[in-house]
């Protein structure tokens, strides 16, 4: 099995093989330790770190995003993503994020094309492989490389690795897309994620670290990690206040936590234009 | 919808036989999914202990009510 060392080592000779980049770059653990070993490994010259923007990425990720790009020196562009115009994806069927990473690599091989940057990156991690990822299905249709999977890094060792470097991203928690918040069958709306959005910054505003503000029509239930849950039960007023300035009707706070996935914990697949 | 009725009647019932007195039970979200459960605040724990077999009457999720009076509220306009 191979060590940490040996795997960052891979990353190094997979970046190398490549020779230039465009990076899939939302801000988040994984892309931030990407671009930044990227511009360590190729220089500045031979990479873009490409964030793409719509109703479905938070204005929160966006600034660390920005805050990283400033830091480390990593030549940035941001571009429009319009999978809110694709009936599919506004479906929010269970392969939803197929029909956005598709709209989202298709428009960064095309640039890469224009930049004559060889290859297009993504962030996908070793731990993602046995997950529902219907996006990485895109990527593979479209011609996208893992270096981080590929090297067989993980999540906690990216972590560590991040912090290794001094990345401020090592310790933030997983940070999906906003629509993520809806359950599947439920139509994603830039209404509904903009309720999901003003809920979570409030939450964050009263020092919760690790949760998330699922949607659900009318409701909101909010999943807090097991430390911060006594914490919600003493806010309660003031979060119930905080959720219904958000729009919510309902305020709902899920007594087992939060838990990755739990959105769609049981759910049956929900075929196109099942939506509300 | 008699289904509802009956997860919301048998989630009351056993989260009184658990000895939480006075819990109301409603099926909340777009697909009533949600046991939404009004208890004492204090009492989260120990539904949190129950979650497994309220999940196990029909519903995906248990979570607390935090503005009772806007569920009665929502639930009478949706009734209606």
């Amino acid at each position: 099995m191979a060590t940490l060392d040996e795997k960052y080592a891979r990353l190094v000779d997979i970046l190398r093989e490549c020779g230039s980049v465009c990076i899939g770059y939302s801000g988040g653990v994984d892309s931030v330790f990407l671009a930044k070993v990227a511009v360590d490994v190729l220089g500045r010259e031979n990479v873009l770190a490409v964030t793409g923007r719509s109703a479905s990425y938070p204005a929160v990720q966006l600034e660390m995003a920005l805050d990283c790009v400033r830091r480390f020196g990593i030549p940035h562009l941001e571009i429009e993503t319009d999978e809110m115009s694709d009936p599919n994806y506004i479906a929010n069927p269970t392969n939803r994020c197929y029909f956005c990473k598709t709209e989202l690599w298709s428009k960064l091989t095309a640039l890469a094309a224009t930049r004559g940057l060889a290859v297009v990156l993504d962030g996908s991690n070793a731990d993602d492989v046995g997950d529902h990822r219907p996006g990485m299905r895109a990527a593979q249709e479209l011609g996208v490389r893992s270096p981080l999977l590929e090297a067989g890094l993980t999540k906690a060792e990216i972590r560590e690795l991040s912090r290794r470097l001094g990345l401020p991203t090592w310790d933030r928690p997983a940070s999906p897309c906003l629509s993520s918040r809806l359950p599947y069958g439920l139509a994603v709306t830039p209404e509904r994620l903009r309720q999901v959005e003003a809920a979570e910054e409030a939450m964050r505003r009263r020092g919760f670290r690790e949760f998330r503000v699922r949607h659900h029509g009318d409701a909101a239930r909010i999943e807090v990690s097991a430390p911060e849950l006594a914490r919600a039960v003493e806010q309660a007023d003031g979060l119930a206040r905080d959720l219904r300035d958000a729009g919510f009707e309902r305020v709902l706070l899920d007594v087992e936590g939060y838990r990755r996935g739990a959105l769609n914990e049981g759910a049956p697949l929900v075929r196109l234009g099942a939506a509300r | 919808m008699s289904d509802v009725d009956t997860r919301v009647a048998a989630a009351e019932r056993l989260i009184r036989e658990r000895g939480i007195p006075g819990a109301v039970v409603r099926a909340a979200g777009h697909r009533a999914e949600i046991a939404a459960v009004e208890v004492p605040r204090d009492a989260i724990a120990a539904l949190a202990a129950l979650a497994p077999e309220i999940k196990a009457l029909g519903f995906r999720y248990v979570a607390l009510e935090l503005i009772p009076d806007a569920s009665e509220v929502a639930a009478t306009v949706r009734d209606s």
